[in-house]
């Protein structure tokens, strides 16, 4: 019914909801101040809200530097001192000054000369620097950047139920849930966006990214709101929660990564945030009380979230965040901002090693679904299990009427995040490193029988896999894969020589230390095992399932 | 609380008895219940041959087919029997209507019935099964099923609930004094069971743990099974005790397995269920033990049951389940090996009162 498809090339949206952002951006900074506010009264005493806030907050700034606050740590002394002899009212005015400022810290911005240079000159330009090849033909490739164009799109490939996917955007709202990996997946995604003709989608990303001048720029006028993940307080999570409701009820396209951070695994998520993506369903639910009468307010399109998986053949990060989950439990840590991504030589270094190999990137968009994990047909209404129409709005009927009920939602979404991550298992595409790390971390597994993981990694042991032997192992596991029904990207689904090759170069191009290597003998030598186990995650995670 | 409309999907006697509980509390409190609707599916659908043959098959032995349906005699003075006549019966169109089903099938049918029904279901509706059993592996779903995933799989309901606990048909058509856990991972569900089946005979109690009761009651018909051998046998009550406290510890090493929390094992869905289903007048596997126990060939004696028996494929779903999670299971795998007439009655009797551990909680 839906084919994939490969994209070659821009065909790009002219007309989308984030245009309008600019005009809007004021009506929704009142309107999430105002609804936070609400909503915080009616569940809790400003004292106890304020309270709490201001405590985590003393705690949080008098152990770490301050960057970019809303308020000082002279001011949240100078108010919780305060709190004790302020009237209702009085406390209501500072909760409402708070949620405010808290809220134009988030809210984001969309300027189109930015993103139309950001979209249009910066792909062909990064194509441009970092073609490894003839750079005499420069001059000439320069006349024809459609060409540059087409080299980057067969670096970074875009697949899916695409053409289903833009009859959705004209009819609905997509929420776009990408696996995550890498800080580069938000620039790829926006990219893949673009160049699947879909419109660009506004999108939380941490605020420490902001600090970048360069890349906060772009980020701040391309969509991006900004997430404040070191506040821990509730307050601070509420407004952020109720910031993403208003704008997917006005209609702005949105994009979450479920998993909550990079994952550190180099495994495709299994278990998934909510918080964020449950704004999806408090917004599709406004919408049916708005329909039914029971609230007032503009309509709110119908919500459709898209699973989309970002399958990269070599990542940014990988020696630090696998670095950082082999540490011992509990010394892991939620935010780096010390990584790959924030050094601009290894930036660089990994671009040019990415333009250097075909389908380096690919991202695959899922089957759509509605809120509550349904399949949606052509034009957007949800489908039951047996292709029957099913009418989503009956799910939130309390005595015939549509209605929040926070515990029943809380666990439909946890339904559909796993029906999320099972997409995610279905449409991950392994890429030839992946597939080479795999067959590679089984033989280090023979090789020491009996040793759990760290003794394996640490263990000395040298490693020569001969070429027959390797290629009969991935020839075997390419079998047992595809009967699986999992995807083989670019390389990966070509002959086992074509695998090793791929994946052999990809190591060699980027990592200080390859994860394996060719020995003068024609067999192939294990490097840094850290890595091997980090790109074999990749595949093994798929066997998770149920 | 306004009135729900409750509709009773099965055909067979534990269905008649909860529609015809249904109907009592409706008639003591119209606010809590407003209508009794029965849905009877197709006799094809759900004949008890069906389900001991999908046994036979399994085990590729030969077993004629048994008695079709249930004959209703045991309810035929039963206090219940002058109100089961007004349970109001529908078509399955008119399904739709019903705020609250409770589905009572032999687990083979249930998704044929489910199939049939899907097209008038709805997102509003709550399903709460009442069914014994999972839906063992076949060549269309390769693995082992619990009854609420395959209501998610095959119909728009979400809001799914699973009963268990000690409470037979008898008791529900004498209103003995018994009770139920409804396991659903949604409070509401909780609720409306609450609303439309706690009466002055019967206790409701909820909790989130719905894998825990599902299979726990699943597991109850293993245990009727062994402690039916056991009786026959004269062992006593403290077998009875032994079979019931050690089956649920072996039950649920497996559950856990699956999802489930262990105490709900351990309480009226597990332990406490167990207590009622392994008494003299208990259920079908209970009877299918004692025939066990006397050497009847397994066809013959599902023959003579002549009522649907969920223990036998249940021997089989927990022994292939202990197999893959490595889990230790020594009445199971016992009754495993008498099922197949590999093991003389008393050998298996001796195996499934000797455990080889000694620490209680292992």
């Amino acid at each position: 019914m839906i084919q994939s498809v490969v994209v070659q090339g821009f065909q790009p949206v002219s007309d989308y909801p984030l245009l309008r952002f600019h005009r809007e951006r004021e009506g929704i900074v009142r309107e999430t101040t105002q609804r936070a506010l609400s909503s915080v009264l009616a569940a809790s005493a400003p004292e106890y809200v304020l309270n709490d806030a201001c405590l985590q907050e003393i705690r949080r700034l008098s152990e770490s530097s301050a960057q970019e606050e809303v308020r000082d740590l002279g001011d949240w002394k100078r108010l919780w001192r305060s709190l004790g002899g302020k009237s209702k009212r009085e406390l209501e005015h500072d909760l409402r000054a708070l949620i405010a400022d808290y809220t134009q810290d988030i809210a984001g911005g969309f300027n189109k000369q930015v993103y139309n240079f950001a979209s249009q000159v910066v792909p062909p330009a990064l194509s441009l620097l970092l073609s490894p090849e003839k750079p005499l033909q420069l001059p000439l490739q320069m006349l024809q950047p459609h060409k540059l164009l087409d080299s980057l799109a067969e670096r970074l490939q875009v697949q899916g139920p695409l053409s289903h996917l833009r009859k959705l955007a004209e009819v609905g709202t997509l929420v776009c849930v990408p696996t995550h990996l890498s800080n580069l997946d938000s620039p790829v995604m926006g990219y893949a966006l673009q160049a699947a003709g879909l419109p660009p989608t506004t999108y939380g990303a941490g605020k420490n990214l902001f600090t970048n001048p360069m890349l906060g720029f772009f980020m701040r006028n391309c969509g991006a709101y900004r997430v404040d993940r070191r506040i821990r307080h509730e307050l601070y999570k509420d407004v952020l929660k109720t910031y993403s409701q208003v704008i997917l009820e006005r209609g702005y396209h949105s994009m979450f990564f479920p998993g909550g951070t990079r994952s550190r695994s180099g495994r495709v998520e299994g278990r998934l945030k909510l918080g964020l993506l449950g704004t999806a369903l408090t917004a599709t639910i406004e919408g049916f009380r708005r329909e039914a009468g029971e609230a007032t307010g503009g309509r709110v399109r119908p919500i459709f979230i898209v699973p989309v998986t970002v399958n990269q053949q070599l990542v940014l990060e990988a020696e630090t965040l696998i670095a950082d989950y082999l540490k011992e439990t509990g010394r892991a840590r939620f935010i780096i901002e010390d990584d790959e991504s924030a050094q601009w030589r290894k930036v660089v270094d990994f671009a040019r090693s990415m333009m250097t190999h075909t389908g380096a990137i690919v991202i695959r968009f899922g089957q759509p679904m509605d809120v509550l994990g349904h399949s949606l047909n052509e034009v957007g209404q949800s489908v039951g299990p047996h292709g029957q129409l099913v009418d989503l709005a009956r799910y939130f009927w309390v005595q015939g009427k549509p209605q929040a009920l926070p515990q029943r939602d809380a666990e439909y979404m946890n339904q559909t995040a796993v029906a999320i991550a099972r997409a995610y298992r279905r449409e991950t595409v392994l890429l030839p490193t992946h597939l080479l790390a795999s067959v590679l971390w089984r033989r280090i597994g023979q090789a020491l029988p009996g040793l759990d993981l760290y003794r394996r990694l640490r263990q000395p042991l040298d490693l020569h896999v001969p070429q027959a032997d390797l290629l009969a192992d991935v020839a075997r596991l390419q079998t047992q894969l595809l009967h699986k029904r999992h995807h083989l990207g670019p390389r990966a689904d070509g002959t086992p020589e074509q695998v090793v090759e791929a994946g052999l170069a990809a190591f060699a191009s980027y990592h200080t230390e390859p994860a394996a290597i060719r020995t003068p003998s024609n067999a192939v030598s294990i490097g840094d095992r850290q890595l091997l186990y980090y790109y074999q995650n990749r595949v093994e995670s798929l066997g998770d399932a149920e | 609380m306004s009135g729900l409309t409750v509709a009773v999907i099965g055909g067979g006697r534990w269905a008649r008895a909860l529609a015809g509980f249904l109907l009592h509390n409706q008639r003591r409190s119209q606010d809590r219940i407003t209508r009794v609707l029965h849905y009877r599916p197709p006799r094809e659908l759900v004949r008890a041959q069906e389900d001991n043959r999908s046994y036979a098959d399994a085990a590729q032995t030969d077993i004629p087919a048994a008695a079709g349906e249930v004959p209703d005699v045991s309810a035929v003075d039963s206090a219940q029997q002058a109100e089961r006549r007004q349970v109001t019966s529908i078509g399955v169109s008119e399904l739709g209507q019903a705020d609250v089903i409770f589905l009572a099938v032999p687990a083979p049918s249930v998704r044929k019935v489910l199939r049939l029904a899907a097209p008038h279901l709805h997102g509003a509706q709550t399903l709460i099964h009442a069914i014994g059993s999972v839906i063992p592996a076949c060549e269309e779903h390769p693995h082992t099923t619990l009854i609420s995933h395959a209501v998610g799989e095959e119909t728009p309901i979400r809001k799914v609930g699973g009963l268990a606990g000690p409470a037979l048909a008898p008791d529900l058509e004498e209103f003995a004094p018994a009770a139920l856990v409804c396991g659903s991972r949604f409070d509401e569900v909780g609720t409306q069971a609450i609303q439309v089946l706690s009466g002055h005979s019967l206790l409701v109690y909820t909790t989130h743990d719905l894998i825990g009761v599902e299979l726990s009651r699943a597991g109850s018909s293993v245990i009727a099974l062994a402690a039916g051998v056991a009786n026959i046998l004269d062992l006593g009550t403290p077998a009875r005790a032994i079979l019931i406290t050690r089956g649920a510890a072996e039950l649920a090493r497996i559950a856990v397995k699956l999802g489930a929390e262990e105490r709900t094992f351990f309480g009226l869905a597990g332990v406490g269920e167990f207590v009622a289903a392994t008494e003299r007048r208990g259920s079908a596997d209970f009877e299918l033990g004692r025939l066990l126990g006397q050497r009847v060939p397994l066809p013959e004696a599902l023959k003579q049951v002549g009522r649907v028996c969920d223990g036998p494929s249940m021997v089989r779903e927990a022994h292939l389940l202990g197999h893959k999670f490595h889990v230790r299971t020594s009445i199971v795998s016992a009754l495993y090996q008498l099922l197949h007439g590999k093991f003389d009655t008393k050998d298996a009797l001796l195996a499934l009162l000797s455990t080889d551990i000694h620490n209680e909680r292992e």
